[in-house]
């Protein structure tokens, strides 16, 4: 199944290519943890991990057509 | 006392007097300091009926227990009084280093009473004071008053101040203090402006008694230890980015506020985002006192349309005033931002009312005439000069410096003014973070992240993750982190270090490190319940003070832009937030009645009284 990807904030350096915004294929049933090891994004490095604008993590499944957001977490005021 | 200095400052503008008072202990147990002595005060000595800006008006400058203590980020002070934008309470809170200034030069509040005939401003250093002519200083902006202050008292000397803002008594001036730190919510500073009060300036050398430097010493090596250590693995991303870096998540989650909040993301992100500030803007970052963090923003723009150079931009600026007005012209958005802090105004309010003005041009609600200009969505040379015109209200600035309600409701569409108690939102849609919407709905100010920001726990995970999208089960940790809030602003501390470091990471967020802290310094020896209950005891006599004041459910409302029309796009598509709901919950947990009145039972229980 093909996935979108989108890398963020510190996170950009891990695209396969130029390109922050890129589309991966996947088998069925893959994670995104299986993302995350394709990327070589070691579990040290801090990230948020949104499918489809849900929070997720390692575990979380992804679906045809998704788009999986993994950017550096951050927070307000 | 120990942690407190047990010293009030009164100043009597009217008469012309500055006088000192104990500070009561049991009221500074009970309340802590800051925003929970603030509103003690004005509970017990404003009449809630008063205009907010007539000599009757009463504003507390308090510090908290924790202020200039060397506790990480005691830094800060809050500034309370009845807010001439919403009609009720406010309390507004600053970092820097002016708080900690005054609060080494002897006192932990001011509290300043009636109109001077003439402009003054109050000098306070190391125990003595007195009030000085500020006829030269009238009309002067934020930087030239504190330089000309600082040169006529002392180069050491920290300044708080108003601009031409708070002079024109434009409704959501705020209060600078150290040049670009904003007391910035809710119109202090049109309220200082109105008792022709243009400064504090204070010098003070006197350290602040600690009960138990040891052991405060040693919970310090503690905290901060474990701060560095955790730094070295996860970099800080307010550090690097700043508050800017706000961008990315609220535009994923689809809940950063766009085209007067009709979208939940913007095209136009990445060119506003932190990451691009950092890349292009930022000197360097900037801390407040005792602040291992430091997310303040050096900044400095060389486009010769929009030079300049000072400080910001805040994620919530960013949003105000860049995806909400739909522009993406970042060095617009720092060039307002610095025009806002010159002439000292609340950049939300500002940022807000020029999106909604936007609307109602593009709905054919308001004329271009009107305006005196063009005013597209996008436009950033419109946004840059009605942030100008707002300060000096000049023009349609003067209608501008009413704030989006009035400005909204004069046109007859009051519903797209997006407020709740007449005060605008900062920057997370509630359609996409449900308890949000509970917070701005509840907060005693009106639209505010700062009076309790469930957005930690449902967009960033801090410090335990909630489902974003649910609305049941939302009010107890809403009423948690409110609570927290309370006694989190009232000993001094700022919420960023506090929510990551001095909390139980669950969701009743229990202020376990605030409590060793305090202890510590005050010896007071509170115990986990005795902290917890002054936080209820805060919100609570807020709620009495706006009751009295005539506020009922009613006022605890959303538009309906957020509670009827669902997010029209973006990863909250389809979603609306379920105020309603979540209010009878809340009143709930609470123990309000369903109209969300505290019983006579529950005052009694956190010995309240009036
Ligand atoms: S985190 Fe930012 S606002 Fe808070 S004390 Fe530090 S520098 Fe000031």
């Amino acid at each position: 199944m093909l996935v979108h990807v989108k890398l963020y904030s510190e996170l950009k350096r891990y695209a396969p290519g130029e390109d922050n915004v890129f589309m991966l294929e996947f088998p069925p049933e893959s994670t995104a943890g299986d993302l995350l090891q394709t990327l070589k994004i070691s579990e040290e490095v801090p990230r948020f991990i949104l499918i489809d604008g849900i929070l997720s993590d390692e575990k979380s499944l992804l679906t045809e057509g998704c788009t999986v957001v993994i950017f550096t977490p951050v927070c307000g005021g | 006392m120990f942690g407190w200095r047990g010293k009030i400052l009164r100043v009597n503008l009217t008469k012309g007097m500055v006088y000192e008072e104990e500070l009561n202990p049991q009221v500074a147990k009970d309340y802590i300091g800051g925003r929970g002595l603030g509103i003690w005060l004005l509970n017990k000595e404003l009449d809630p009926h008063c205009d907010p800006l007539s000599p009757e008006n009463i504003m507390v400058m308090a510090t908290g227990p924790l202020t200039g203590t060397g506790a990480p980020t005691g830094a800060r002070y809050s500034v309370m009084t009845k807010s001439p934008l919403s009609g009720g309470i406010t309390c507004s809170n600053s970092g820097g280093k002016f708080p900690t200034e005054l609060k080494r030069s002897g006192f932990d509040a001011l509290v300043v009473e009636g109109r001077s005939e003439k402009p003054v401003y109050l000098w306070v250093n190391d125990g003595k004071y007195e009030l000085r002519n500020a006829e030269h200083l009238w009309g002067m902006t934020t930087h030239e008053t504190t330089n000309q202050l600082m040169s006529e008292t002392d180069v050491k000397a920290k300044v708080a101040c108003i601009g031409p803002a708070g002079e024109k008594k434009v409704l959501f001036a705020a209060i600078m203090n150290d040049r670009d730190r904003a007391a910035g919510r809710s119109g202090v500073g049109a309220v200082m402006g109105s008792k022709n009060l243009k400064a504090v300036v204070v010098r003070g050398t006197q350290k602040i008694q600690l009960a138990d430097p040891e052991r405060f010493k040693e919970f310090n090596r503690q905290i901060l230890g474990r701060f560095n250590e955790e730094a070295k693995v996860t970099p800080i991303g307010l550090r690097i980015n700043g508050t800017a870096g706000v961008v990315t998540a609220t535009q994923n989650f689809g809940v950063l506020p766009t085209k007067n909040w009709q979208q939940g993301t913007f095209a136009g992100w990445e060119k506003i985002d932190g990451s691009e500030l950092t890349k292009t803007y930022l000197l360097t970052n900037s801390a407040c006192f005792a602040c291992p963090i430091g997310c303040g923003r050096k900044t400095r723009v060389d486009e010769l349309e929009f030079a300049g150079e000072g400080e910001g931009p805040e994620y919530e600026t960013i949003y105000a005033m860049g995806s909400n007005c739909m522009v993406d012209n970042l060095a617009a958005v720092v060039k307002a931002n610095y025009i806002c802090n010159e002439l000292g105004m609340d950049t939300i309010t500002m940022g807000a009312t020029i999106g909604c003005a936007m609307e109602l041009v593009d709905r054919g609600y308001m004329k271009e005439e009107e305006v005196g200009r063009s005013l597209q969505w996008g436009d950033a040379e419109a946004l840059v000069e009605l942030t100008r015109m707002t300060g000096y209200r000049e023009g349609f600035g003067d209608k501008l410096a009413e704030g989006s309600y009035r400005l909204a409701e004069s046109c007859s569409h009051p519903e797209l003014a997006m407020v709740s108690k007449k005060q605008e939102f900062p920057g997370y849609d509630p359609r996409g973070a449900q308890a949000m919407g509970l917070a701005y709905a509840t907060s005693p100010i009106g639209g505010s992240h700062m009076r309790g920001d469930p957005a930690y726990f449902e967009l960033f995970g801090i410090p335990k993750p909630m489902d974003r999208l649910a609305w049941k089960g939302k009010a107890k940790p809403t009423q948690a982190f409110q609570d927290h809030s309370a006694i989190i602003d009232s000993a001094g501390l700022c919420i960023f270090f506090t929510v990551r470091n001095l909390v139980e990471k669950d969701l009743e967020i229990a202020p376990t490190g605030v409590l060793e802290y305090m202890n510590a310094a005050t010896g007071v020896n509170y115990t986990l319940e005795e902290l917890a209950e002054a936080g209820q005891r805060i919100i609570n006599i807020e709620r009495l003070f706006l009751v009295k004041a005539g506020f009922t459910r009613k006022d605890d409302s959303l538009p309906k832009r957020l509670t009827e029309d669902p997010m029209i796009e973006g990863p909250s598509k389809g979603h609306v937030c379920h105020l309603d709901e979540m209010l009878d919950e809340y009143y709930a947990v609470r123990d309000w009645t369903p109209d969300g009145v505290p019983t006579p039972e529950k005052l009694e229980k956190l010995r309240i009284s009036g």
